[in-house]
């Protein structure tokens, strides 16, 4: 049996790291009918990729809460900041940062598996973190006003 | 309106949306740039440069309708707006400035 399709891997990577360009996915697949190499879709794609991460790293921030703090409610700031999912990692697409984690958890146990403290103290710093944040919600210290800083990011954002 | 230069790559992306006129959406643009320019294309270099230069306001976009050859994806035409096609002008007589009375450049009569 023979695969005509493109590489269902290259896809499912296409669409969850350039999520919110169909046009670029339909060019793509347009593409690989004509050339039918898979080769050049998966070049294309790992390139579309890097390009993303190139394009948003200018907007990015260390961990997105500038466009989410308070004082973005007042409609003067509207507009000002881009609209985008809170995220608490390093990295410009959702997720990747937990990945690094657990990518420098395998490293440390295969390369230095003795200097295993040094990820600890990682894991369980951001547990509490995570863990007092979650609390601190449910009380309502860090909600403000008709809504909580963290719950609603979107709404800050959105004209 | 101020004086906006392209590079190289916006200067061949906005050429090729004039030249394909109406159809212009990824694919035609791309393979415009590699069958005239001679130059190899990455669909994803000519998204994000056609999305700065739509920032910037050198082309607009739409969205057509979905086709069943793309997986049911829509194609994004664009069109170069007349602030891009100044920007085009201003670039290639910048360009045409700098290319005239270059001694290397210059072809023998002869």
């Amino acid at each position: 049996m023979t695969r005509s399709g493109p590489p269902r891997l290259a896809l499912a990577v296409l669409r969850r790291f350039v999520p919110d360009n169909e046009p670029l996915i339909g060019d793509l697949l347009e593409g690989f009918a004509v050339r039918r190499s898979r080769s050049w879709f998966w070049r294309q794609v790992l390139l579309a990729v890097v390009l993303r991460g190139v394009a948003r790293r200018d907007q990015h921030t260390p961990l997105q809460l500038a466009g989410h703090a308070a004082f973005m409610r007042d409609p003067r700031a509207q507009g000002l900041a881009p609209a985008r999912p809170l995220t608490l990692s390093a990295s410009p697409h959702p997720a990747v940062g937990g990945l690094g984690l657990v990518a420098l958890g395998v490293l440390v146990a295969v390369v230095r598996p003795h200097a295993w403290w040094i990820v600890l103290p990682a894991l369980l710093g951001g547990a509490a973190i995570g863990a007092a944040m979650v609390i601190a919600r449910r009380r309502g210290v860090l909600s403000a006003g008709t809504g909580s800083v963290l719950r609603e990011p979107r709404d800050v954002t959105r004209r | 309106m101020g004086r906006q230069l392209l590079t190289d790559f916006e200067l061949m992306i906005l050429l090729a949306i004039l030249r394909t006129g109406e159809d212009a959406y990824g694919v035609r643009i791309a393979g415009e740039i590699e069958r005239t320019g001679r130059r190899t294309v990455v669909m994803g270099a000519v998204y994000a440069a056609l999305d700065r230069l739509e920032r910037n306001g050198l082309v607009s976009s739409f969205v057509g309708d979905p086709t069943p050859e793309r997986g049911g994806r829509a194609k994004r035409f664009f069109q170069v707006t007349p602030r891009g096609l100044h920007a085009v002008k201003q670039t290639r007589a910048a360009l045409v400035a700098l290319w005239t009375d270059v001694p290397q450049l210059k072809e023998r009569s002869t």
